[in-house]
């Protein structure tokens, strides 16, 4: 898609229509930031590093959860550009949402660094002496759970859950930490096993098969 | 220095009120270290929390390495403030050090001097055989000449100054987002009050911000917040494109040993591995994008240190606009890194406000610091800083768990 693209952005229950002309790998963000610096400064929406890395502009475009500043309008098919806020969040207005059900539903204390990965043919210098570090993929941005279909029941999450794995995989001490996370009434007992969390990361994370490795080490854990 | 638990229910600060204006990572800091300073703050910003400069950051914690040649004290600082942020909030780093590396003899030249530099300004830099550099960071260019290892690192340009408005938040600060000032009432040569549009909820509502004392926190929109208050504030809006590539391909901070240019820095971060940057000068910072010819220029220039990066799948091509002190007609990388609380009694005769210009994201602690000096003295507050006493709170509880 390029030349002249339609947003219809979602307000209040409601839309607010635009018009604007798409330069080439311009980003939903990029025509959202666009629009509010030339003609409407109401325009609310959230986002911070503009590269997929600190998870604030999740949001739902054409129906399906993504990071706005990772999606290029010339990649989304004909037609109106539906932008509508995550779901399960709380409300600001317009595509701005309040995070605060996702960071709420966190496991308390899960570390952010993990080991890296690559191959050195020696150590970090003046490190913490536990090796190369990385940040974990999680980016916290709520597409999982925007796009889980569990209603009506109380359910820690995906986010959570997902979170809560790779905390004991990443840290063997958090173990019994993790498992009593998942084992909670609103652990993994509340999943349904729909997969819509795996699809909708951004990062890879594939919360739902995280959620599979908790119920089989619970499962395990009843047995042994 | 010993790193103390985060004084959790400290009593709450019931000092003089302080309006910081602007949420990035400047304001972060201030806003946090005005709370511990016992001053009671209300910090506004326009949008989200780091939706200007701040989060748009590659995310180098800068050992000082690069300023080193140019200025020492900057660089100097940028090592001390590392060390401080490794120790309070280092759950928001990637550290794993990095490499100066030279290609061609021109840059191999300058080793020796760029050692010496650094060394005088304290970073404990040295030079590591081209080998044995090769074997430790594997994806550089096997073309490298000669290596230097600096203490670099990455930040999360998100997650660490969100740590610090978390912090500020715990000991009482109103942090106020989707607020906007539009206007700065003076009132018998003072700054007495701000004029916002707040849109954090329907329907928005125009409302009067008293305060004893202001300070624009705005970085590349200093200037137009100084002119809500009839001040002329030197700034310039430096736009910088940046180029992120799927994959890490390195993990430590890989740079150009020669002084500082375009595109002569890789950063990983996570599962990235990012490049940067260009710098331009603008008049409005506001919806900042690329520029054509952006993408091709940075994707060259991280071959150049990473070879596989030439092949590596673009993630995101994005810029953000630095806040350069003072006004530069050419592109900007005459003006200096360093930053300067203004104060605007002094300068221009406007009592009961000051503007922070310049610094960068490693220095942030250091930038709320200084200004936080000046605001405690105008205000005849005797606490002192504070800030690099206490691990800080986790980012996720300034959403999660509300004071």
């Amino acid at each position: 898609m390029s030349g002249l693209v339609t947003l219809r952005v979602a307000r209040g229950a409601s839309w607010a229509l635009y018009e604007l002309e798409a330069t080439e790998g311009m980003t939903v963000l990029d025509a959202l930031e666009t629009l509010r610096g030339s003609r409407d400064p109401d325009l609310r929406y959230r986002h911070s590093c503009h590269h997929g890395s600190c998870g604030t502009c999740g949001a739902r475009v054409n129906g399906k959860e993504t990071l706005m500043c990772l999606e290029r309008l010339d990649a989304l098919g004909p037609g109106p550009v539906l932008v509508e806020p995550l779901r399960k969040m709380g409300a600001v207005g317009d595509v701005a949402v309040d995070p605060s059900p996702l960071f709420a539903s966190l496991p308390e204390g899960s570390g952010y660094l993990r080991a890296s990965g690559l191959e050195h043919g020696g150590p970090v210098e003046e490190g913490d002496g536990r090796g190369y570090r990385r940040f974990e993929a999680c980016i916290e941005c709520g597409c999982c759970v925007s796009a889980c279909p569990v209603e009506g029941k109380a359910f820690s999450g995906p986010a959570a859950l997902a979170m809560a794995d790779r905390d004991r995989e990443e840290r063997p001490e958090r173990e019994a930490a993790a498992l009593a996370f998942a084992a909670r009434p609103d652990g993994v007992e509340a999943c349904d096993s729909a997969f819509a969390c795996s699809r909708a990361c951004p990062q890879g994370v594939a919360p739902g098969r995280r959620i599979r490795r908790l119920k089989a080490s619970l499962e395990d854990r009843a047995e042994g | 220095m010993n790193t103390e638990a985060f004084p959790r229910g400290s009593p709450k600060p019931n000092g003089p009120r302080v309006c910081v204006i602007g949420g990035g990572g400047t304001g972060a800091a201030l806003a946090y270290d005005l709370s511990l300073r016992g001053l009671r703050v209300v910090l506004l910003e326009k949008g989200e929390l780091t939706s200007g400069t701040t989060g748009r950051h590659h995310g180098q914690l800068h050992s000082g390495a690069r300023y080193a040649l140019g200025d020492r004290a900057i660089a100097r600082e940028c090592y001390e403030e590392t060390l401080i942020l490794r120790r309070i909030v280092p759950e928001a780093i990637e550290y794993n050090g990095g490499f100066f590396i030279a290609i061609g003899e021109e840059e191999a030249e300058l080793a020796p001097r760029f050692v010496a530099a650094c060394l005088e300004a304290g970073i404990p830099a040295r030079e590591i055989p081209a080998a044995r550099a090769l074997e430790l960071e594997p994806g550089m260019n096997p073309a490298l000449s000669r290596a230097v290892w600096v203490p670099d690192g990455t930040f999360d340009a998100w997650r660490l100054p969100l740590a610090f408005f978390a912090a500020a938040r715990a000991l009482g600060a109103e942090i106020r987002a989707w607020t906007e000032v539009l206007g700065l009432d003076r009132s018998g040569g003072r700054v007495v009050a701000a004029r916002v549009l707040d849109r954090s909820r329907e329907p928005f509502r125009e409302e009067l911000v008293e305060a004893d004392y202001f300070v624009s926190a705005t970085g590349a929109w200093a200037g137009k917040v100084g002119a809500l208050a009839g001040l002329d504030v030197p700034i310039t809006p430096a736009p910088g494109a940046m180029l992120a590539a799927r994959g890490r391909l390195v993990d430590r901070v890989v740079s150009r040993l020669r002084p500082a240019g375009d595109g002569d820095i890789m950063v990983p971060q996570r599962g990235l591995s990012i490049i940067g940057s260009t710098q331009s000068v603008t008049d409005s910072p506001d919806a900042i994008l690329p520029a054509p010819g952006d993408r091709d220029f940075l994707a060259g220039a991280g071959a150049e240190l990473v070879p596989a990066f030439g092949a590596a799948p673009v993630h995101a091509v994005w810029a953000a606009a630095r806040p350069l002190a003072g006004r530069s007609s050419d592109e900007g990388r005459s003006i200096s890194r360093d930053f300067a609380a203004l104060d605007h009694e002094e300068r221009d005769g406007v009592a009961g406000m000051a503007t922070i210009i310049g610094g960068k994201a490693t220095v942030l602690r250091a930038m709320a610091e200084k200004a936080a000096d000046l605001v405690a003295a105008k205000l005849g507050v005797e606490a002192p800083c504070r800030t690099a006493r206490y691990a800080l709170p986790s980012w996720r509880e300034y959403y999660g768990r509300k004071a």
